[in-house]
């Protein structure tokens, strides 16, 4: 499984990559913006990610605009649905604005800091990225 | 008042009128006798002229009305007097002159419907008996006597009558003047003043009570025939042009405003009186314009504060959760690793406070949340709206009662709908999850709260479960944000019985319970309604 973690914080950024390691390759950015070149340049390469995790609070352009743009360029290449990667918003926020625009926008799931790994398996079990 | 200003002048009128015959009269007597007008003695001829005089003037004399009008009857009468005394001894013209005197004194009694007929009258009976001496021509002296003897008495208890009369009508007068003096608001009666365009520009004040003269200060008399602008050259176009308007437009208003000369807030009724003049009510409400500014002010600074309050805790609240999932997300890291059974138990422990603090955290979150809440308040039956959250359950066979008070059956009110929405929500839920045998009963009642002076619904949400434990019943409003939070496809929004509570106690309401092991539980929520919407 094809991972991208984009996290501004070190220590979380650090802790996703352990977390995670065990199911697949783990590719970090460190802002929304090396989040989408990433993105763009996997999507080129024909080799999309499974399971994008996005902080919001991320200096120059935070988690919903890389999220927008990621499903955008997602469209643009003409993926079909079942391709498309599954994103999972990794936030501080939690009030009703935020988490509304993250659904409108085509997030998959929103997880609340901090997290929970047995109950983050769980929802990766439940969006089928692992057994 | 309007009688008061027309009758003076018309007053004044028939004054320059009597006197007007009383002159033709002269001239007529001078060019057929030769002398003058029942002036048989020179020095009697003076006094009359001088009584005449001085009444004439007495007319632009500023008294009361009845006074005047005492003393021109009293005139009159003696007058009269005279003119009789003259018919008798022989000046048959003087007859003439008093029926044209008789004419004048009916025509001024005009004023007093009552009182005319009894001066006719007496006018007429003392006249019978100088016109028979005169027909007759006796001329005994004795008879001369008597006979002025008698025109004199009836002069003197007609005029004794007329004062009694005045009197008491001052009387009345001067009573319906002291409870208007008297009074506690401010009174003040004005003439407008118009410039050569019709338009207002200034206005005179023509009598104020004593309330007035404590505000502005001073004795009406130095204000009394002043014009405003002459007193108080400052004074807003404000006020005159509503005065204007008032008398223009001849209808009673009111207003709140400044006034920068006297230094006060007044509310002011101004109503329209005749042709140009208009009365007014003065209230000070300077320390009410004042206290609705301080309070308006405290209530922003209120609201301010709470705004950074609330801010200050979101900041906090977002701050704190990076480091925590850095320092728990390692935590369970390592857990996952074999340590050695110490290790294990010491890290143990720190995952669990690790735990704790983050529900700590969690509850600010879900207090900033509740904060954020919108307020709708909103105008419907309440009955109505619990009998929608209810329909779902009833489809699925529960069996739900509601139990309604006859007064709030049909009311409307308004209420904060949000809020009430989602607690009703809960509290339904709540008790379908838990009760035994399908069975809900809601009750609403309707309360005045006589402390606070609001309406109050009580929402009664009562189940047959198996009751909370009294242990249990410690930690109801304790519950915190349970739910970590990772949802997928966006589940509903969940809340708990404490969320409730406090959203309850935002808008003035609250939440309790009462539960019974074996036999139910029973949740009673106080909502505020309110009979208007000024909220």
């Amino acid at each position: 499984m094809k991972i991208l973690i984009a996290e501004d914080d070190l220590t979380s950024r650090l802790f996703m990559k352990k977390f995670l390691s065990r199911y697949g390759e783990c590719e970090l950015a460190m802002n929304g913006m090396e989040a989408i070149e990433l993105v763009m340049n996997s999507l080129e390469s024909g080799n999309p990610y499974d399971l994008i995790c996005l902080d919001i609070m991320m200096p120059k352009i935070d988690g919903i605009k890389a999220l927008i743009a990621i499903r955008e360029l997602e469209r643009a290449k003409g993926e079909v649905l079942t391709n498309v990667s599954k994103i999972i918003m990794i936030t501080a926020l939690n009030d009703k604005k935020t988490v509304d625009e993250a659904y409108q926008n085509g997030c998959d799931a929103y997880a609340w800091k901090p997290i929970d790994i047995e109950k983050f398996s769980k929802v990766l079990k439940k969006l089928e990225l692992i057994e | 008042m309007h009688n008061y200003l027309e009758r003076n002048k018309l007053l004044r009128k028939i004054n320059v009128l009597f006197f007007v015959i009383i002159g033709i009269l002269m001239i007529q007597s001078k060019y057929i006798y030769g002398r003058h007008f029942y002036f048989n003695n020179i020095f009697i001829g003076i006094i009359i002229l001088i009584l005449i005089i001085s009444f004439f003037l007495s007319s632009y004399y500023k008294k009361s009305e009845l006074c005047y009008q005492r003393n021109m009857y009293f005139l009159l009468w003696i007058i009269t007097i005279f003119t009789t005394y003259a018919a008798y001894i022989g000046e048959y013209t003087a007859v003439g002159a008093i029926q044209i005197l008789l004419l004048s004194v009916c025509v001024f009694s005009i004023f007093n419907q009552k009182t005319m007929k009894i001066f006719t009258g007496i006018y007429v009976v003392s006249i019978i008996p100088i016109a028979i001496f005169c027909e007759l021509g006796m001329v005994n002296k004795i008879v001369k006597l008597s006979a002025i003897l008698g025109m004199l008495s009836m002069a003197y208890i007609k005029s004794k009558y007329e004062i009694n009369i005045a009197k008491k009508l001052n009387e009345i007068f001067v009573e319906k003047k002291q409870i208007i003096d008297n009074a506690k608001e401010a009174f003040a009666i004005h003439e407008m003043v118009f410039d050569s365009k019709g338009k207002p520009f200034d206005y005179i004040f023509i009598d104020v009570n004593s309330a007035f003269e404590n505000i502005i200060g001073s004795c009406k008399y130095t204000i009394i025939n002043r014009t405003v602008l002459e007193i108080w050259p400052k004074t807003e176009k404000f006020w005159i042009d509503f005065y204007g308007n008032v008398v223009i437009n001849k209808k009673a208003k009111k207003t709140t405003n400044y006034s920068g000369e006297l230094k006060k807030f007044f509310e002011v009724s101004a109503y329209p009186i005749g042709e140009k003049g208009f009365g007014t009510l003065f209230f000070d409400v300077t320390k009410r314009v004042e206290n609705d500014r301080k309070l308006k002010n405290l209530i922003e600074k209120m609201e301010n504060t709470d705004q950074l309050k609330t801010k200050f805790l979101q900041d906090v609240n977002h701050r704190l959760r990076t480091p925590l999932n850095g320092m728990m997300g390692m935590m369970q890291l390592m857990n996952r690793e074999d340590l050695g059974k110490e290790n294990q138990e010491i890290l143990e422990i720190m995952i669990k406070e690790m735990k704790h603090t983050k529900n700590i955290i969690n509850q600010i979150s879900q207090y900033v949340n509740i904060q954020s809440i919108e307020c709708k308040y909103t105008k419907h039956n309440i009955k109505k709206i619990i009998e929608r959250l209810v329909a779902p359950y009833q489809k699925r066979n529960f069996n739900i009662s509601i139990i309604i008070d006859e007064i709030c059956e049909e009311e409307e009110v308004f209420f904060e709908e949000n809020i009430l929405n989602k607690v009703c929500k809960e509290l339904i839920k709540n008790a379908a999850k838990h009760t035994l045998y399908k069975k809900i009963e809601i009750y609403i009642l309707c309360e005045l709260d006589s402390e606070k002076l609001t309406h109050l619904y009580k929402i009664v949400v009562k189940d047959f479960g198996l009751g909370i434990t009294k242990e249990e019943q410690k930690y109801i409003f304790n519950e915190f944000y349970h739910q970590d939070f990772i949802n997928i496809y966006k589940e509903e929004e969940e809340i708990c019985i404490s969320m409730c509570k406090q959203m309850l106690e935002i808008i003035g309401g609250d939440l309790m319970f009462e539960s019974e092991v074996g036999k139910g539980t029973m949740f009673t929520m106080h909502l505020p309604i309110y009979l208007t919407n000024e909220i």
